[in-house]
């Protein structure tokens, strides 16, 4: 499916509000959507979601040889999956221009700034080394994808542990989790990228551009910043009038960005860490908002098969099922069933009640209709 | 006699008898109850535990750009679906009688593969024989899923979750679907809903896919050998297991629509 595009008098009409420094969803031009991440159960997944964009990432290992060149180093690989998921002009197995940069975006922010630790990746030199993989997946397009992805990416490395391994006469011994502890990654340095959407010839500069800002502004301005205040990428797409102090203003609006933003990563792992050390429940089934119209949920429930009532009717077969759900349940599901039930007949009484009304109104009408004809 | 007068009657009618039906309910419901517990006391405690569901948990419309979408936890497996369409079709994929139906899985690490693109192929025909979709010729109707967590029944869950997706995107749909995933034990046991730690033991697994009318299967994926005995057994009992799951989806749906 090709793009849908932007019509004129959308694209006026939002400029004139950016002029005037007004913003379609309300926010300042400083301000930024909600930042979440939430981790998987598996090492180095995780979910970032940037007010409704929403990137999943997921890093993975395995072993191979290294390049010839550069022998006692591991490899990194960054591969951004432009997911028709995310938005209907996005297609699966074929490069498109706004997928390539997003990965010559990422490489330059996080593989050229060498914040992995290649080195110690490095089994035996020229033989053997570790490969890291990361995967982003495009869950939900709705601008700003590249800071998303540089959370996400920063996130899932950080998240991650491979697999202990010794060198024995015999050979090489990987270790499962279970039998020695996983190492994480070396992180020399957490950068991430801070996009910024500049209008009407530089005047105008906002922070984390929703889709259709992305697409009206005459450049992107994206940097990559890391958490000690230091620059490890530029990059501008489009054409604007913009002299050095726009670049410097940006500068220091993404330095802010990027010490909260890595607080807050580094806040969430410590969290993430907490739950796997006391073995609670996690992993995205936190996921799911809980108590909103559109979810719902069930305790484990366990199915009576050998015993089944003959089907009389619709409704009493229904009946007999719930019934056997509530017997079998072991936790709170039983009240959150019967609260269903119970709104469910209410609602269709009212229903019944409301229908009535208009019924009556007709008939009384065409009766006065008769009486007429006949005078 | 005026004609208020009888409908007024006519529903207190009504009422009563909604009233008796529901009397009746209960007390099936309490003999029910009776049975299920000699069940329960009896030889069949071993049973029980097999044919557990895993816990379940969904929400429909999780994201804004799709038509449809909704995100489905059977246990630790966690999928997220997406329904695009009907949209417009690209010429080489137009059918003049039917919307062109495509499905797209992508698995969280890694390009996807043979097996990614075989269960591609398995969901696509499920959902198309469920909706309408001579209803929309000359379009395209996409289903996405993105595996999130797989902890077992991954392809079961995926069916589940396209299911949800094309319920909130609103298009035609003949039937709803579910699909139960059990498996096979060294000594011909079946365990329903198997998560991946006792699928490990297991020797074979069997998914099948049901419609919501008349439960009858509308797809079948095996893997591993077993006996012949044993595919029918496994399929009534994930049948049987469906049945639960189609009332998960009327009571999202009743939960949904009550309070708009």
């Amino acid at each position: 499916m090709k793009e849908p595009i932007i019509s004129n008098c959308e694209k006026a009409f939002l400029l004139e509000a950016i002029s005037e420094s007004r913003r379609l969803d309300g926010r300042g031009m400083f301000d930024y959507r909600d930042l979440s991440i939430r981790f998987g159960k598996d090492y180095g997944c995780c979910e970032v979601s940037m007010g409704q964009t929403r990137v999943l990432g997921q890093v993975s290992c395995e072993i191979q040889q290294p390049k010839a060149t550069r022998p006692n180093e591991g490899l990194l690989h960054i591969n951004v999956g432009l997911s028709p998921m995310g938005a209907p002009h996005f297609e699966t197995g074929r490069q498109s221009i706004s997928s390539i940069q997003l990965n010559r975006l990422l490489e330059k922010c996080i593989k050229d700034s060498k914040c992995i630790d290649l080195e110690s990746l490095c089994i035996v030199a020229e033989e053997k080394v570790w490969c890291i993989r990361l995967d982003l997946n495009i869950l939900n397009h709705e601008g700003n994808l590249i800071d998303c992805a540089s959370v996400a990416a920063l996130a899932a490395l950080s998240h991650f542990r491979r697999p202990d391994v010794e060198l024995t006469s015999e050979g090489l011994i990987i270790y499962e989790a279970a039998v020695k502890e996983p190492i994480p990654l070396g992180i020399k340095h957490t950068p991430i990228c801070v996009s910024f959407a500049i209008f009407n010839k530089g005047k105008n500069i906002v922070v984390d551009p929703s889709e259709l800002e992305e697409r009206v502004a005459e450049a992107e301005f994206t940097l990559g910043v890391n958490g000690y205040k230091e620059l490890c990428g530029v990059h501008l797409s489009g054409s604007t009038q913009s002299g050095p102090t726009i670049v410097r203003q940006c500068a220091n609006k993404a330095l802010k960005r990027a010490v909260s933003v890595v607080a807050l990563i580094k806040e969430t792992l410590a969290k993430d860490s907490e739950l796997r050390g006391s073995n609670t429940e996690r992993g995205f089934v936190e996921c799911v908002r809980q108590g909103t119209i559109t979810s719902h949920g069930t305790p484990k429930i366990c199915l009576p098969i050998k015993h089944k009532l003959p089907v009389e009717t619709m409704e009493t077969n229904h009946e007999d099922e719930s019934s056997c759900d509530e017997v079998e349940v072991i936790g709170s599901g039983t009240v959150e069933l019967k609260n269903s039930s119970v709104l469910a007949t209410d609602t269709a009484e009212q229903v019944m009640e409301v229908e009535e009304k208009p019924k009556v109104e007709e008939i009384a009408l065409s009766d006065d209709e008769d009486e007429v004809q006949i005078l | 006699m005026p004609r208020p007068l009888l409908h007024s009657l006519l529903s207190l009618i009504l009422n009563q008898l909604t009233r008796v039906l529901h009397a009746v309910c209960s007390v099936y419901k309490q003999n029910f109850l009776a049975m299920n517990s000699n069940s329960s006391n009896g030889t069949h405690s071993d049973d029980k535990e097999e044919c557990s569901v895993r816990p379940i948990l969904c929400e429909l419309g999780v994201i804004t750009r799709p038509d449809g979408s909704a995100i489905l936890t059977q246990g630790h497996t966690v999928v997220m679906s997406a329904v695009y369409g009907p949209s417009e079709v690209r010429m080489q994929r137009l059918q003049v009688d039917r919307a062109y139906v495509e499905t797209v899985f992508r698995p969280k690490a890694g390009v996807p593969n043979t097996s990614d693109r075989l269960r591609e192929t398995i969901i696509r025909d499920t959902c198309e024989t469920a909706m309408i979709a001579t209803l929309y010729p000359r379009t395209t109707i996409s289903v996405i899923l993105q595996e999130m967590e797989d902890s077992g029944g991954l392809l079961a869950c995926s069916i589940n979750a396209s299911c949800l997706a094309l319920m909130d995107s609103g298009v035609s749909m003949k039937f709803l679907f579910a699909a139960v995933t059990c498996g096979v034990t060294e000594d011909d046991l079946i365990i329903v809903d198997p998560d991946a730690d006792k699928l490990k033991e297991c020797k074979a697994s069997l998914t099948f896919a049901f419609d919501s009318i008349n439960k009858n299967v509308i797809a079948s994926y095996t893997s591993g050998t077993f006996p012949v005995q044993t595919y029918n057994n496994g399929l009534e009992k994930c049948r049987q297991a469906s049945d639960f799951l189609f009332d998960f989806y009327r009571d999202i749906v009743r939960k949904y629509a009550s309070t708009l």
